[in-house]
């Protein structure tokens, strides 16, 4: 057919595009942040994390694509420390013995790279769930896309703090030694987030719903207020501090993430099925109940699971809501919590000063935490 | 609802608010100028047309299409930086800070009143942390009062009142050095030394904000609690707490960055008084255990961190305590069983 | 060993941990973790309660090895190999207890690997080996690398709930780029503190 030749025609394209940029890891799914704010203070050092985090990723991703997928979850994440480990080990004693100042530069950080918390996100989200071919490729993506990053940051913060660009001088600005602190690597990589999201918006505007990931800054005890004439979900939401805990329809307490998880598909977007390789652009949350340890890797509605229930419906009245005001990148979140009547893709990304747009944008990728800790399953160990 | 006219209202007044700081402001500023000449002119009018500049610059990346009201808030921002830096500050790192203060703490939060750190003190905090040794090494005041000149003697280490409580040398107090102290005749900051000037412009708040002297006098009350029960050096209670309060920016802080409207800023008057004793108690912790000899800058940013959670705990508090006036007619509602419920 | 002093070492250690040289603002330990569990708080302090745990078994565990000599006379890549070993083991210990003796689901087990199987426990005994800390004083730097986790969250998470209050923050910064720059400034403000980072 037409539509899957075309999507079979870029698929790799795709999951570089996605894995570098959409889904980029540091920048946009906040994973792997403590070796890039507080190590990568100069290019060598970011370099020599970045390459040497490349091969854990890759390696440990292939490794549980290809042996680990029977393993017991609890116990599969404790292998992948073990084989970052077993690739650290011998950069360590390298350095140790040939080159101790750019070891002593990167300090305990080298050593932490094995508990970085993107290998076990990819691991869990992609590499049990996927071939060991697409598991090498998506891997390769992530890992160009954190490497990216990892790179920059180190660059202009090298430049910036200590006026040097691989160690050669570069004297054209005050040298801001505070940016070498880790205060410094937030900064930068808070531009670089903004830059990117701009990038992104304005380049690749069918992939703008998709990037909104970000991290919910909400607290949990408000609830939707509800326009009781329209029973909707009232324009008070603008006002009011965005939460994640709806009443349902059921009248009962939902969180949101997971609200969004039990929505459908939207119409464009593959349900991933673990024997698709190349169609497949993105594993999905096909298992809603099978927490990864790191927290999710795409958000976005569409990998949500093919579970229906009714919870999703106060999260499907507040995306339509939205999508009167013309949000367009909250379609796909319209489409995906809607059941009852799915909307066409919108296109683009409409103008910024919707207010209500604000607070959706800000109400998305819950379910990249809340893959985390899913709590349907009632007070047992656990929920706290 | 906001309507059109509440939205210009409000506009208005915050236009206002800033225009009246920066009036304050004129004060120390001519302070600045009596003691180090035109090079304190120069540092002030680089602070805050480079804060202005990077503000209408950000502006126009952030916010293409939107035409934002224009507030003098980076006016007030890069003229309190000047104001705490010393004289001899190089202007290229003044200006970095300025644009620290706007691009990073102002820019990505929208507006000053919607950030959630004030911008000037976080302009200030990142001078500190990247240039310690430019920021708290003061020229000495000069000999005759130069209306133009624009250079100074070089920064010396070690020569304000702040590093000598810091060391724990003493003071012994005379009128005579009360008087240098109070009128800011000693190396220190160019704008906040002259302690009865800033006393003097506070009068002004009076009139325009006097809600604001409640921060105010918060900090310096809890900043003189604990110099007074916790003197450094030989120094007695007294002259710790004359010294510790006109040491550094601790006056020019407590009128500019404690009382400053960011986004979670108290406004009645008892969470204001406690915001200023937080803070006040915040700046002599890092004064007395921190690694700079002013920490004023750090401690209005953690308090901006934490009141929140403060604020709302001392709310939940003070309406437990204060509970409201019985309303009689509500209360004869209940026992006969009506109210709007029962209907 | 005075019991009195113990518990001062311990206590030293711990307060500075958390304030003087905060692991996750000075550090940058845990990050990841601390702006996600900042989204959803009210695991929290089920959280931070189990990275003390975690931090405080690793630290006695690895202080306790280090007495033997074969071990001491490591390199840096030995102690990274039993630091490793010794966090793993003590979280599958755990584990297996909580699972067979408690019947924990698996999906709590994984919750519990996210809390021990992170940069800030293991930050925490490479900390004491290179500040060739105490067992009392490695015993604080486990309890604080908890404490300073929580305090990062709770700082981070009314933050946030700011940055949600906010209708003016222009489209680029929405999200993820407002929250990077404010964990920036938050840092900021406890490098008055600390001046610079120190574990490095």
């Amino acid at each position: 057919m037409p539509a899957n030749r075309k999507q079979k025609a870029g698929p790799l394209q795709d999951v570089f595009l996605k894995g570098i940029l959409v889904h980029n890891p540091i920048l946009v799914q906040v994973i792997g942040i403590c070796p890039v704010v507080a190590a990568a203070v100069s290019l060598r050092a970011a370099a020599l994390l970045a390459g040497i985090y490349t091969l854990i990723l890759i390696l440990t991703e292939v490794i549980a694509s290809a042996f680990l997928k029977k393993t017991i979850r609890w116990v599969r994440v404790t292998l992948y420390m073990l084989i970052g480990l077993v690739v650290i080990s011998p950069f360590s004693c390298y350095l140790e013995k040939n080159n101790a100042g750019i070891r002593i530069t990167v300090g305990i950080y080298l050593s932490l790279l094995a508990a970085n918390s993107l290998a076990v996100l990819r691991c869990e989200k992609i590499a049990v769930k996927n071939t060991v071919k697409y598991t090498f490729f998506d891997s390769l993506a992530a890992s160009i896309g954190y490497s990216a990053v990892f790179l920059l940051v180190g660059f202009i913060r090298e430049l910036v703090g200590n006026g040097t660009i691989w160690d050669k001088p570069v004297r054209f600005l005050p040298r801001a030694s505070g940016m070498l602190m880790p205060f410094g690597g937030f900064i930068v990589l808070g531009f670089l987030a903004a830059t990117l999201r701009a990038v992104v918006i304005r380049r690749y505007p069918q992939h703008a719903k998709a990037m909104m990931i970000q991290i919910n800054p909400m607290p949990v005890t408000l609830k939707v207020p509800t326009d009781p004439a329209t029973d909707k979900i009232s324009n008070d939401t603008a006002e009011a501090p965005v939460i994640n805990t709806l009443v349902t329809e059921a009248g009962t307490e939902t969180d949101v993430p997971e609200a969004l998880e039990n929505a459908d598909p939207p119409a464009d977007s593959e349900p991933v099925n673990e024997n698709e390789t190349s169609e497949a652009e993105e594993p999905g949350v096909q298992d809603k109940a099978e927490a990864i340890t790191h927290g999710e890797d795409n958000p976005v509605p569409s990998e949500s699971s093919e579970e229906d229930s009714g919870e999703h419906s106060s999260i499907a009245e507040e995306s339509s809501l939205n999508t009167e005001q013309e949000p367009p990148q909250e379609a796909s979140q319209t489409q995906a919590a809607h059941t009852d009547t799915p909307q066409d893709q919108p296109e683009g990304i409409p103008g910024h000063s919707n207010p209500d747009l604000i607070d959706q944008r800000f109400m998305d990728l819950l379910h990249f935490l809340e893959e985390c800790d899913t709590p349907s399953e009632g007070n047992k160990l656990t929920d706290s | 609802m906001p309507t059109e006219k509440t939205e210009l209202s409000a506009e208005k007044q915050i236009k206002k608010h800033y225009l009246n700081l920066l009036f304050m402001l004129l004060a120390p500023a001519v302070m600045a100028w009596y003691y180090y000449g035109a090079q304190a002119l120069l540092l002030l009018a680089v602070c805050t047309a480079g804060s202005a500049l990077f503000d209408l610059v950000g502006v126009k990346f952030t916010l293409p299409r939107a035409k934002p009201p224009y507030d003098f808030s980076a006016f007030f921002t890069g003229a309190v930086i000047a104001l705490m830096l010393p004289a001899s500050f190089p202007l290229g790192r003044a200006a970095i800070g300025c644009a620290f203060a706007i691009i990073v703490a102002k820019m990505p939060f929208g507006s000053t009143h919607n950030a959630p750190f004030m911008p000037a003190a976080a302009g200030f905090a990142f001078l500190c942390v990247c240039w310690p040794a430019e920021v708290f090494n003061y020229p000495a005041i000069a000999d005759k009062f130069a209306l133009f000149r624009l250079s100074t003697a070089p920064g010396v280490a070690g020569s304000s009142l702040a590093s000598m409580l810091q060391v724990g040398d003493s003071m012994r107090l005379s009128p005579i050095n009360i008087l240098h102290l109070l009128t800011g005749s000693i190396p220190g900051p160019m704008g906040s030394g002259a302690i009865l000037v800033l006393l003097a412009a506070a009068f002004y708040f009076l009139f325009t904000r006097a809600s604001a002297l409640y921060n105010s006098f918060g900090f310096l009350f809890a900043c003189g609690v604990v110099a007074f029960l916790f003197p450094r050096g030989a120094n007695s209670s007294l002259s710790s707490l004359v010294l510790e309060l006109c040491s550094g920016s601790l006056v020019f802080a407590a009128l500019f960055l404690v009382n400053a409207e960011t986004a979670e800023s108290p406004q009645k008057p008892l969470p204001r008084l406690m915001f200023g004793m937080f803070t006040g108690l915040l700046c002599m912790l890092l004064r007395y255990f921190g690694v700079f000899e002013e920490g004023v800058c750090f401690a209005v940013l953690l308090a901006n961190a934490v009141w929140p959670f403060a604020g709302i705990r001392l709310d939940k508090l003070r309406k437990s305590v204060i509970k409201p006036p019985a309303n009689p007619l509500a209360e004869a509602e209940l026992e006969t069983g009506g109210g709007a419920d029962a209907r | 060993m005075n019991g009195a002093g113990w518990f001062f070492d311990m206590l030293h250690v711990t307060l500075y941990t958390v304030f003087i040289q905060n692991l996750v603002f000075s550090g940058g330990y845990g990050t990841s973790e601390a702006v996600r569990i900042a989204a959803k708080p009210r695991r929290l302090l089920l959280f931070s309660s189990y990275i003390v745990y975690f931090g405080v078994i690793t630290s006695a565990a690895c202080r306790i090895l280090d007495f033997i000599p074969a071990i001491k006379a490591l390199g840096d890549t030995g102690h990274t190999a039993v630091f490793i070993a010794v966090l793993i083991v003590s979280y599958v210990l755990t584990a297996v207890l909580f699972w067979v003796v408690l019947g924990a689901e698996p999906k709590f087990l994984s919750q519990l690997g996210i809390s021990a199987l992170n940069t800030l426990v293991l930050a925490v005994p490479f900390i004491n080996y290179r500040a060739a800390y105490s067992f009392s004083e490695s015993i604080g730097t486990g309890i604080g690398a908890g404490v300073a986790f929580f305090l990062a969250v709770f700082l981070i998470s009314k933050g946030m709930g700011k940055l949600c209050a906010n209708k003016d923050i222009p489209p680029a910064f929405q999200g993820t780029p407002a929250i990077f720059i404010y964990v920036a400034l938050l840092s900021l403000a406890f490098t008055g503190f600390s001046g610079s980072s120190l574990f490095a």
